[in-house]
């Protein structure tokens, strides 16, 4: 028997209600969608009209789920097209316009992303040890405008590859060196929302920490390989599923990268740095968290492999040392998550397993590109 | 459970090998790579195809059913679990939740009902009420349920498990070992013609799943496939025949290929109907469920025109000779047999033999500094270019010893002048040693090569001496004994080189001029011979006098006749006329089981996110009269549960408190 058949209304349900800001956001991003779509509608084949439509809802839908990235978004949108205006269309200008060449070309406002990122540690650390929350707010800050410059130096990299001709253009997740960049900023989207989900949480100082390591690894592997070139994509990389496949990969990377970092807090809390740190309890949960998304990402993404797979090489699983190593790296994860959901284990020994789940990580990342021989040799160091 | 977590590992660690040893390599390379010992141990380990061995196979086989049994063991329970409200629960037990609060409140049952009705609507619960009004606490219980699809994800995941295995194995090579155990299909293991393959490493095109590779010359055709398998290969029938009409290579500016593409046409056996189409890489041709696969491509056979030069006949009569590249021939050189072995035939070779210089910076610094701004840019100046066909040969003499050739046919720039390559090498595991011959003033070889005849020509020497003696020995007043003298060395010089290069001068050098001496008249010995070779050359172009090219040419072809003593072979086939023909490979599939993959994979993606993203809540609001307890469980009591609790805690009392009823 229902007693009351619909809500009355007297309860304040937890259903979402946009603020201003929000409206305003999905206002702006479907205007601009629907500018691209009008404007642009002649160079877009299906593929493209499809994914900018879906893009835009998501774009919102993220913005309203997650609020702080509102800015970042629009931040983006903004320094991107500021970049691209200065350009006109001409990728010498890169270097000679003084805003470009020191600031927003793609390349200066990749190593901006860096520069800000090494401070961020620095500042974090000091945050953590002088229990100085106003050092942890502005470790945040430097966090974001570094993850706002990266992004910036993502796009307009996109637009300065299509400069150097309309068939040599793609989207910049084609190389080692690329996806690097994307790692970091991912890892650090990451990192912020969970801060911001688990106040007080100290997760800054310890993911930055690996967030730098790839920043380093970028610069050498700009200085001493000059692999910042835009390459134009081979036959095997010309995929829609490219453009899917490899970002989904990466926030799995990012979080299993995450994760582990915060395994080594979780180990830490046993030590006389504990008094630093959150409780272990919340570590414990972040760590479940980020594995979580990272499980679930990995799951898509290897997925997504297996249909490219099946397109360009005639099979969806070859056996291929990047595909085996993808599944090593999923099976390690599941084996973790069984450990944690069902025999409901906690603490330590999942925060060993974590930190070393990032070796794993690494090494079908890296290794596998440096010692492994396979049709995936597209980003070979 | 320990178990599947065990098995998920144990796969996990075999699968590492499988990526350290390359898989599915010829076992002589095996044999080669590892020492007879190791071989033979991997081999029985099956480490050479190791994800197709019995004992991995096996693994998969516990992951499925120990899976299954998973399911199987918790399916009941669970399915019980979503269905029940768990309306049963007793007060007591309920008061002993770790969360659950007790509100005092004024409103009489109905009232409590209403309101706590009304709160699960709103909060996305289904409940059940079950009144227990003459229970020794009499109440009326509200029981709800919310997120029970978390349990739906384990089933979905874990069916997932079974049917991507499942359908994996039936894709993989199951029909083949099966048509080995129970049809007496074997392996073939030489290299032969298909016509000649015996029936018994035939496979027909009923066979259900295969996935193979085959290389069609343009212009030809097949209807089989080949399958490798362990130590050798199966020929795979197919319901088809492929014609390859054409492959077409297209590339950047920078020289990267762009794409490659196979226009082909598929004639049905059964029907005979025919099907043309294109397939390129990441765009497969699909021809009744078997997909063709643009896998690779190469030389098919290109009938090519070599010009043969003897290199140590002292005239420049050529011999033109007719070949296909990717076949032999046989060929005598000094009344000897040999074999030319021609290989590939290349139209695009993408090369960077010019050594470019950067220029010379001075110290870290600047070395630095210049890798900084390098780093800056995303573009560079390319050095690599098309440097146009190449034939590739062995010449092998009757002792089975070869040395191998590239020849490029057309002139390449290298410091601001042409020249003609070859590279040469004498065992496989070397790289090319190049030779470069000067292109003459028409951009042709010829020029080099009589030269080169009429300086090492020994009859010519004595007439190549006298006019170097008028060139060098200008003043009259010297003696005719000088004279002589001079004409004499001139021709030992000519002979020492025409012998052996510059290395005999020196060794003529280091013979007969005492060590004081010898700096100074190696000078003269060089003089000597660059102004013969030029005098040669104004023999040969009497028209006018030599231009500041002609002279490096000269220079140039001293160097490379001198070079020339190391190039292995008296004969250079000069690639002078082709016609291609290009080869595709292909992989070419038939994987029904493909479907059944994918839809695990849709399974598993809903079961991952259903796991983790669904969060079951249960409350429980047991109104009683003055009081109502709200007791409230989870799957999982994380943050996220706690604040949801604090909530509807929250949202309770003031409900209760604010009047609620029209009669209140
Ligand atoms: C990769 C192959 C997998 C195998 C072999 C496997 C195996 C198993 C087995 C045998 C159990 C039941 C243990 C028992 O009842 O004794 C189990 C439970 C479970 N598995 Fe998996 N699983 C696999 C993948 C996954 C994945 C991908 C997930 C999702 C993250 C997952 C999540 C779970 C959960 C949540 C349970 C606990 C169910 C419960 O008891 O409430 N499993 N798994």
């Amino acid at each position: 028997m229902e007693l009351v058949s619909q809500t009355s209304g007297k309860f304040a349900s937890n259903r979402f209600k946009p603020d201003t800001f929000d409206l305003v956001f999905a206002i702006g991003i479907l205007l601009s969608a629907f500018y691209v779509f009008t404007h642009f509608n002649a160079d877009m084949d299906i593929y493209e009209k499809i994914i900018l439509m879906a893009t835009a809802p998501a774009v919102i839908a993220l913005g309203w789920y997650w609020k702080s990235i509102r800015p970042l978004v629009i931040g983006i949108a903004a320094l991107s097209l500021w970049s691209i205006s200065l350009h006109q269309g001409d990728l010498a200008r890169a270097e000679k316009v003084f805003t470009l060449r020191y600031m927003l070309s793609s390349q200066s406002a990749i190593m901006w992303m860096g520069v800000l990122y090494i401070l961020a540690l620095v500042v974090a650390w000091f945050g953590l040890f002088r229990r100085s929350a106003f050092a942890t707010k502005f470790a945040t800050g430097l966090t974001w405008a570094a993850t706002l410059m990266g992004f910036t130096g993502m796009f307009v990299r996109w637009y300065a590859s299509y400069l150097l001709g309309p068939d040599v253009g793609h989207i910049p997740v084609s190389n080692l060196y690329e996806v690097f960049v994307l790692f970091c900023l991912i890892a650090s989207l990451l990192t912020l929302f969970y801060s911001e989900r688990y106040q007080g949480s100290q997760l800054l100082p310890f993911a930055l920490l690996v967030i730098t390591t790839a920043v380093g690894f970028i610069a050498w592997y700009a200085v001493s390989r000059g692999a910042q070139q835009i390459q134009p994509l081979i036959p095997a990389l010309q995929s829609y599923w490219m453009k899917i496949h490899v970002p989904a990969n990466f926030v799995g990377y990012g979080a299993f990268a995450l994760a582990a970092m915060i395994g080594v807090a979780l180990l830490l809390t046993r030590t006389r740095m504990a008094t630093y740190l959150p409780a272990p309890a919340v570590l414990d949960e972040i760590m479940y968290k980020a594995i979580a998304i990272g499980f679930f990402f990995f799951t898509i993404a290897t997925i997504l492999g297996a249909l490219w797979a099946a397109e360009a090489w005639g099979g969806y699983w070859s056996w291929d040392p990047k595909e085996t190593w993808a599944l090593i790296v999923w099976l390690n994860y599941a084996a973790w998550l069984h450990l944690r959901l069902i025999k409901g284990v906690r603490g330590m020994a999942l925060a060993w397993w974590a930190v070393g789940g990032l070796l794993v990580t690494s090494f079908a990342f890296l290794g596998v590109n440096m010692w492994l021989s396979g049709m995936h040799s597209y980003g070979g160091l | 459970m320990r178990f599947a977590i065990t098995l998920l590992v144990v796969i996990a660690l075999a699968s590492i090998i499988g990526t350290i040893i390359k898989q599915n390599e010829s076992y002589t390379g095996y044999l080669v790579e590892f020492g007879p010992f190791w071989f033979n141990i991997f081999r029985r380990l099956g480490l050479f195809n190791i994800y197709s061995t019995g004992w991995f196979v096996t693994i998969l086989g516990f992951l499925v059913v120990s899976t299954s049994l998973c399911i199987y063991r918790h399916a009941p329970q669970f399915v019980k679990d979503m269905r029940s409200f768990r309306e049963n629960a007793t007060l007591h037990s309920l008061q002993n939740f770790q969360h659950q609060t007790t509100f005092a409140t004024t409103l009489d049952l109905d009232a409590q009902t209403r309101i706590a009705a009304d709160f699960l609507n709103t909060n996305g619960f289904k409940y059940k009420l079950k009144d227990q009004l003459h229970a020794s606490q009499p109440h009326r219980l509200l029981a709800a349920k919310k997120g029970v699809a978390q349990r739906l994800g384990y089933f979905f995941a874990h069916a997932a498990i079974i049917l991507i295995c499942i359908g994996g194995l039936l894709d993989g090579n199951l029909f083949i070992r099966m048509q080995e155990w129970f049809n007496g299909k074997q392996v073939e293991t030489r290299e032969m013609r298909v016509s000649q393959i015996p029936a018994r490493s035939k496979l027909s095109d009923s066979n259900p799943t295969f996935r193979g590779n085959v290389t069609i010359p343009e212009g030809s055709s097949t209807d089989v496939l080949f399958l490798n398998h362990k130590e050798g290969y199966f020929v795979q029938e197919l319901p088809f025949t492929v014609t390859l009409k054409k492959f077409h290579v297209e590339h950047y500016p920078t020289g990267q290929p762009k794409r490659f593409a196979s226009d082909i046409v598929v004639t049905l056996k059964n029907s005979g109907k025919q099907i043309s189409g294109t397939t390129s890489v990441n765009h497969p041709l699909i021809v009744d469920n078997i997909a063709i696969y643009q896998a690779s491509f190469g030389d098919g056979g290109s009938p090519v025109t070599l010009k043969r030069w003897d290199l140590d006949a002292p005239s420049t009569q050529t011999t033109d000779l007719k070949g296909v590249s990717q076949s032999n021939q046989p060929v005598s050189v000094h009344q000897q047999p040999y074999t030319l072995e021609l290989g590939d035939f290349r139209f695009f070779n993408i090369e960077n033999f010019a050594n470019d210089k950067t220029p010379a910076r001075q110290g870290m610094m600047d070395e630095f500094k210049g890798d900084m701004e390098n780093a800056a840019k995303v573009t560079k100046e390319k050095t690599l270019h098309n440097v146009g066909p190449s034939i590739l040969y062995k010449l092998r003499d009757a002792s089975g010893q070869a040395r191998e050739y590239i020849n490029y046919m057309s002139p390449i720039t290298l410091e601001g002048a042409p020249y003609f390559i070859s590279g040469m090498k004498a065992r496989v595991i070397d790289p090319y040693q190049y030779f470069r011959f000067p292109a003459d003033a028409n951009g042709e070889i010829t020029g080099f090569m009589s030269l080169r005849a009429l300086l090492l020509d020994a009859g010519k020497r004595k007439l190549i001496a006298e006019q170097t003696a008028k060139q060098a020995l200008t003043s009259t007043a010297l003696s005719e004994t000088y004279r002589l003298q001079f004409i004499d060395s001139a021709e030992r010089v000519l002979a020492a080189f025409a012998r052996g290069g510059f290395p005999e001068l020196d060794r003529q050098l280091k013979i007969n001029v005492p060590q004081d001496k010898r700096n100074e008249v190696a000078q003269i010995y060089l003089k000597i011979l660059q102004t013969s070779a030029l005098e040669a050359y104004k023999m040969q172009h009497p028209e006018h006098a030599p231009t500041g090219q002609e002279m490096r040419f000269v220079l140039d072809s001293l160097v490379s006749m001198s070079a020339l003593h190391e190039y292995g072979s008296s004969v250079y086939f000069q690639l002078t006329d082709f016609q291609q023909v290009q080869a595709s490979g292909f992989q070419i599939s038939r994987s029904p089981a493909k479907k059944i993959v994918y839809l695990g994979c849709l399974f598993l993606v809903l079961g991952v996110f259903a796991m983790f993203y669904i969060q079951e809540q249960r409350i429980w609001l047991a109104c009683q009269n003055g009081k109502l307890l709200f007791s409230m469980s989870g799957t999982r009591k994380n943050q996220q549960f706690e604040h949801a609790f604090t909530r509807y805690q929250a949202a309770l009392k003031q409900a209760l408190q604010s009047p609620a009823s029209p009669e209140a």
